[in-house]
């Protein structure tokens, strides 16, 4: 019987007008996607290498241990995700590279050590086009098949009620929950036959373009990015069957539930994260500027009292510049680390409240298996600073090889002065994992299942009590 | 006479309904909260920009040779921008000014008190709410105008009488427009209320001229709409279809038109070129002054040092960088970050 309805259904939509149309949306916004992705794609492949080939020959062309020490490891880039087309994230307004390089002077011919700085993207501070989406499968998803979603459902009940025809069906010894699922099956069967249609032929356009190489690892990447919108999907319509039966009249329906879409697609995400943003205040670029400054200040002046001591002591000497060296080198660290920890919970904070909005969740979700956004960032910080720690292990390493060093690392002449292959400096790979992916989906997709489930309890509740 | 009937008649029509009450509560639910929130937000950014300005002064009132230093001109925060962000938040606001550096588009920066991965979180202003909540409003308003009474025949009926069927769109469209305006009018009001409430913000002349100015636009926008959907309404026969075509309408022309008409004008590669060639300018000028120099050296008659006359914007960096293009007009900004800290 359930599937009975549900060809009824199916039938009803696919000689209707919105079908159509919503085919004809789907279509042409994938299409867009997909050239755009064609055209683009190997651009940022090609600037990424061109930019991770330029820091490495850098790296490879000191061959003393000093300088390597010193200089440190240049910039840093974040390698572009191959599923950029599903999600681009807010990408831009990430930086794309974290830069290790040594800018303290503590004396003339003292300089501290490299430490990691974060810089602060703002892209767009030249840019002066309006802010637009990107036309990706999250803005596909998460706003025009929501709302497709919601123009097939909002009178699937009331209007029935409306003509008759559903006191008609109930007449006949059929079920409600039938009916309700029924309904259900149908709309999700309707909404996904172009959906899916149109993914097909966005990842043809892609996969037919040389120069992108999707492998087994993607593909079942966007296999599970497929599941989560239809999932997404599910949750609209789910909606629009509990608004369609608890209203009599269909325009009413559509009425409320266009306006919920509206507070919650578009205008939660956006205010939420504005009033959440307010509850922390990070470090500001003045206050670091002004806290670094003295800082270094400081450092300075204790160095330079404690050389006017053992002006005459070369091997004090050394010792001592070794010492305000690592100091320097540490506290420069320190700093920007803080700032940079500060900044990030305040968007964490303002992430998670954000959850509220189905919108924020899918957006999330498909940030985290695209391997963009910000969850991507993290990642990518976490591998910078998994690199640099190598990085300065593989010195001390080099340094304790040599027997001929003092091993007072910091200084020039205290540090071996062997010729290091460039083949053995260790290089930045940043990778993209997928276990790792899933644990930090799991809440997302929990809580996406947690909206779906009370959707359709409480449609399914209002539909069996309403009078026909 | 005949029209204020037919006006008077939508108008109760209207107003009646469900969808009017709606729309109503809805509207002033999101401006007030949006309000509160953008209010908070213009006062950070004042706050900011007040601390920036003062830090600025303190710099100039420390430093004694005005050749040698780069003071900093900050753009304040625009009230209005309340209303609609615009690019205010986004552009740079803060640009450094010294002897011997021609400050050009790029080297604005924004002055340091926001989180820079802020920007993620797409903002929002009042006209946005309008842009979206209005205009879908308008659309549902109107699908039905004409549709509606074909179907019932109302409209034989009222075309018996002796009407002309341009004062009955007439009718239609002002009562619709009444009926819309009451929403946008109280939540205009709304905002001025809230703006004028809070301490910090005081509105003067300019301000409500400026924000009558806003008001129109808002009211030509919801016209459109309107005619857009009471033209969907006129040729179609059924209101479903009315309705559908009307979404489909909406979903286009506000949420997808906008963002995949743009998204080709990537202004990326120009502006790569545009700085490439200004740094090979740069390099050029710099080539003639390292050759100047050196001529100067080698004529001198007292031998000394090499000197680089002081003109390297904070000296460790700039023989660092000398050989990387992309870094050397960063080099002259992050001196003048570092000149405490850096030579």
């Amino acid at each position: 019987m359930i599937w009975h309805i549900t060809k009824r259904e199916l039938y009803d939509n696919l000689n209707s007008l919105r079908f159509a149309l919503a085919t004809v949306l789907l279509f042409v916004l994938m299409l867009i996607n997909a050239v755009i992705h064609v055209q683009e794609h190997p651009e940022r492949m090609q600037k990424y290498h061109d930019a991770t080939t330029k820091s490495l020959n850098t790296l490879r062309s000191q061959t003393d241990l000093f300088s390597i020490a010193q200089e440190g490891p240049g910039n840093l880039y974040k390698k572009p995700s191959p599923l950029y087309f599903c999600e681009e994230g807010g990408d831009i307004f990430l930086p794309d590279y974290v830069y290790g390089t040594s800018f303290v002077h503590i004396a003339n011919n003292l300089r501290a050590f490299w430490s990691l700085y974060y810089p602060g993207a703002f892209p767009n501070v030249f840019n002066i086009r309006p802010d637009t989406v990107k036309v990706d499968w999250g803005f596909v998803i998460g706003y025009v098949l929501s709302l497709i979603a919601i123009l097939f459902t909002f009178d699937s009940i009331s209007s029935e009620r409306e003509r008759g025809t559903l006191r008609l069906m109930l007449a006949n010894a059929v079920p409600r929950h039938t009916v309700l699922i029924g309904k259900f099956l149908g709309a999700l069967v309707s909404i996904s036959i172009p959906f899916t249609l149109a993914i097909f032929m966005n990842l043809l356009v892609i996969s037919m373009s040389r120069d992108i190489d999707l492998g087994a690892d993607v593909w079942i990447r966007l296999c599970i990015i497929f599941i989560i919108a239809i999932l997404y999907l599910c949750l609209f319509i789910a909606l629009g069957l509990l608004v369609s039966s608890s209203v009599q009249n269909s325009v009413a329906s559509l009425v409320i539930l266009l306006l919920t879409w509206c507070v919650f697609v578009v205008f939660v995400p956006s205010t939420l994260a504005s009033i959440a943003s307010g509850f922390s205040n990070p470090m500001t670029y003045d206050e670091y500027f002004k806290r670094r400054n003295q800082d270094i200040k400081d450092l300075k002046e204790e160095y330079v009292a404690l050389s006017q001591e053992t002006r005459e002591l070369p091997h004090k000497k050394i010792q001592i510049d070794s010492e305000y060296v690592a100091k320097g080198t540490e506290q420069e660290e320190r700093l920007s680390q803080e700032q940079l920890n500060q900044q990030i919970s305040q968007i964490q904070l303002a992430r998670s409240i954000t959850r509220i909005s189905p919108i924020t969740l899918i957006q999330h979700l498909l940030e985290v298996f695209v391997g963009t956004g910000f969850e991507r960032h993290q990642q990518f910080l976490e591998n910078v600073h998994r690199y640099a720690r190598e990085y300065r292990e593989f010195v001390t390493d080099m340094d304790r090889a040599d027997p001929d060093s003092l091993h007072i690392i910091g200084v020039r002449e205290g540090m071996s002065k062997k010729p290091i292959s460039p083949e053995s400096i260790p290089a930045f790979e940043d990778t993209l994992s997928l276990s790792r992916d899933f644990n930090a989906a799991a809440i997302n997709l929990l809580l996406l299942v947690l909206f779906f489930v009370v959707l359709s309890f409480t449609a399914y509740l209002v539909f069996v009590r309403i009078e026909v | 006479m005949m029209i204020t009937t037919l006006i008077r008649r939508e108008l109760l029509d209207n107003l009646m309904t469900f969808r009017f009450v709606v729309v109503f509560i809805i509207m002033l639910l999101l401006v007030v909260a949006n309000t509160s929130v953008l209010i908070k937000d213009y006062d950070r950014r004042l706050a900011s920009y007040n601390s920036a300005v003062k830090s600025n002064h303190d710099r100039l009132l420390e430093s004694r040779t005005y050749s040698s230093g780069s003071f900093a001109v900050v753009r304040p925060p625009n009230l209005l921008s309340i209303f609609n962000a615009g690019l205010d938040k986004r552009l740079s606001n803060e640009i450094f000014v010294s002897y011997g550096f021609v400050p050009t588009l790029w080297d604005g920066q924004v002055h340091g008190s926001t989180n820079p991965l802020l920007n993620l979180f797409s903002s929002i202003d009042i006209v946005f709410i309008f842009e979206v909540v209005l205009s879908l409003m308008s659309l549902i308003f109107a699908y039905d105008a004409l549709a509606g009474e074909r179907e019932r025949g109302t409209l034989r009926l009222v075309l018996t009488h002796p009407v002309s069927r341009g004062k009955i769109l007439l009718a239609k469209y002002m009562s619709a427009m009444l009926c819309l305006l009451v929403p946008l009018l109280m939540s205009f009001l709304l905002v001025v209320i809230l703006l004028m409430t809070s301490r910090i913000v005081s509105l003067n002349i300019d301000d409500f001229l400026r924000i009558g100015g806003i008001v129109l636009s808002s009211i030509a926008y919801l016209s459109a709409f309107y005619f857009i959907g009471m033209l969907i309404s006129v040729i179609t026969r059924r209101t479903s279809t009315a309705l559908m075509l009307a979404m489909f309408v909406w979903a286009f022309l506000v949420l997808v038109y906008p963002n995949v008409i743009l998204v080709r004008m990537t202004p990326a590669q120009p502006f790569q070129e545009r700085l490439a060639s200004a740094f090979n300018q740069i390099e050029q000028i710099w080539d003639e002054f390292e050759r100047e120099r050196k001529d100067f050296l080698a004529n001198d008659p007292i031998p000394g040092e090499e000197s680089h006359f002081g003109m390297e914007g904070g000296s460790g960096l700039f023989e660092k960088w000398y050989k990387d293009k992309s870094s050397l007009l960063f080099s002259y900004v992050a001196a003048s970050y570092l000149n405490e800290g850096g030579s």
